[in-house]
């Protein structure tokens, strides 16, 4: 039995390495071609992974042939147009200037029913907000709604954002300094033990959570601490 | 880039792989074909002491690409040919020339066919 537990892991690790060497578009959204690799990997790791007679190479070769094709395809459409066209298809028009183009619902086989699902899961409830609607070649709709049932942006209120831009650094985890991010954030070790002392907190390894905000604040949470609510 | 880089170098290995075990898929079904010729023509013979002996080489011979046959031919093709062997050993002990005779006939069978599978030909890929 222990076989099985081998070439699973070997197998699985297969499966990890080729989707990784995809990408990450491909696990977040998937083209038509890359539902069809995934679906086939899934597939193909599955059966030599159950049956020991079957040589483990005759799952793992197919995998990796699979996935230097879907490559090999991914880097052919960012090259040529054409093969991009050819391989993932073109986004498709729904809504032009407020009006639904029948046309290409029907070539979509999209009825008005689906659209309207659609408009609800992007949180548009009334298609007269919508001026322009597009399915994306992933399946999902984009949607840009009409000037005046657009939400208010601050550039339209001429207001300066008060919050800084940028990324809020992890300092502590679980009682381990990341030195790394400490650096990036500008700050330093004698800053973080001058407010851990601030918070009567006097061993970093009683922290569970440390984050240096946008703002150069940081925020603290003790191991253990409950939720006095 | 980087992934296009691996997937080429992957391809490359692919290839060149599938490549080299045809051929030493061939060589071993081409050997094991021409040791089991000389069973066969010992037991015409009527050399039951020398068809032994060189069944003893076919033995040794399996047991040094067993670890290659199994990582790429399916387990059951050798469980077949392993177990034709051992049957032909016993009619070669018992003197039963006969039966001997058409199981290395058999096993002739089972040699070529080794490599027929990764031959690259149209009714393979059908």
């Amino acid at each position: 039995m222990l076989i099985l537990v081998i070439r699973t892991l070997i197998l699985y690790l297969t499966v990890i390495i080729s989707m990784r060497i995809m990408g990450k578009r491909q696990i977040g959204e998937l083209q038509p071609s890359e539902l069809v690799v995934a679906i086939m990997i899934s597939d193909l790791a599955s059966v030599p992974m159950q049956s020991i007679d079957i040589p483990i190479l005759s799952g793992i070769v197919p995998v990796l042939t699979l996935i230097v094709a879907e490559v090999m395809m991914s880097y052919l459409s960012v090259k040529s147009k054409k093969m991009r066209t050819l391989i993932a298809g073109e986004p498709s028009v729904i809504i032009y200037n407020g009006h639904i183009n029948e046309g290409e619902l029907k070539k979509l086989r999209f009825n008005i029913n689906d659209l309207l699902e659609e408009l609800r899961l992007n949180n548009i409830f009334d298609i007269s907000e919508v001026d322009t609607a597009i399915i994306e070649t992933s399946g999902k709709l984009s949607v840009i709604q009409k000037e005046r049932d657009r939400g208010v942006t601050l550039s339209d209120l001429n207001i300066e954002p008060k919050a800084k831009t940028g990324l809020s650094r992890l300092i502590i985890d679980c009682g381990q300094v990341n030195t790394e991010e400490l650096s990036k954030s500008g700050k330093n070790m004698a800053w973080v033990i001058k407010k851990l002392n601030e918070q009567n907190i006097p061993d970093i390894k009683d922290v569970l959570i440390a984050v240096i905000n946008r703002e150069g604040e940081l925020y603290i949470q003790k191991k253990g601490e409950v939720d006095k609510k | 880039m980087k992934s296009v880089v691996m997937a080429a170098v992957i391809a490359v290995l692919i290839v060149a792989g599938s490549i080299w075990y045809e051929s030493g898929i061939h060589r071993v079904s081409d050997n094991l074909f021409s040791m089991n010729e000389g069973v066969k023509v010992a037991l015409e013979d009527n050399d039951f002491e020398g068809a032994r002996e060189k069944m003893d080489n076919i033995y040794l011979y399996l047991d040094k690409k067993r670890a290659a046959l199994s990582a790429t031919d399916n387990h059951e093709a050798i469980d077949k040919i392993e177990l034709s062997l051992n049957e032909l050993y016993e009619y070669i002990k018992g003197g039963h020339k006969t039966d001997a005779l058409s199981k290395c006939s058999m096993l002739e069978f089972l040699y070529k066919h080794l490599p027929k599978d990764y031959e690259m030909k149209l009714e393979n890929i059908l």
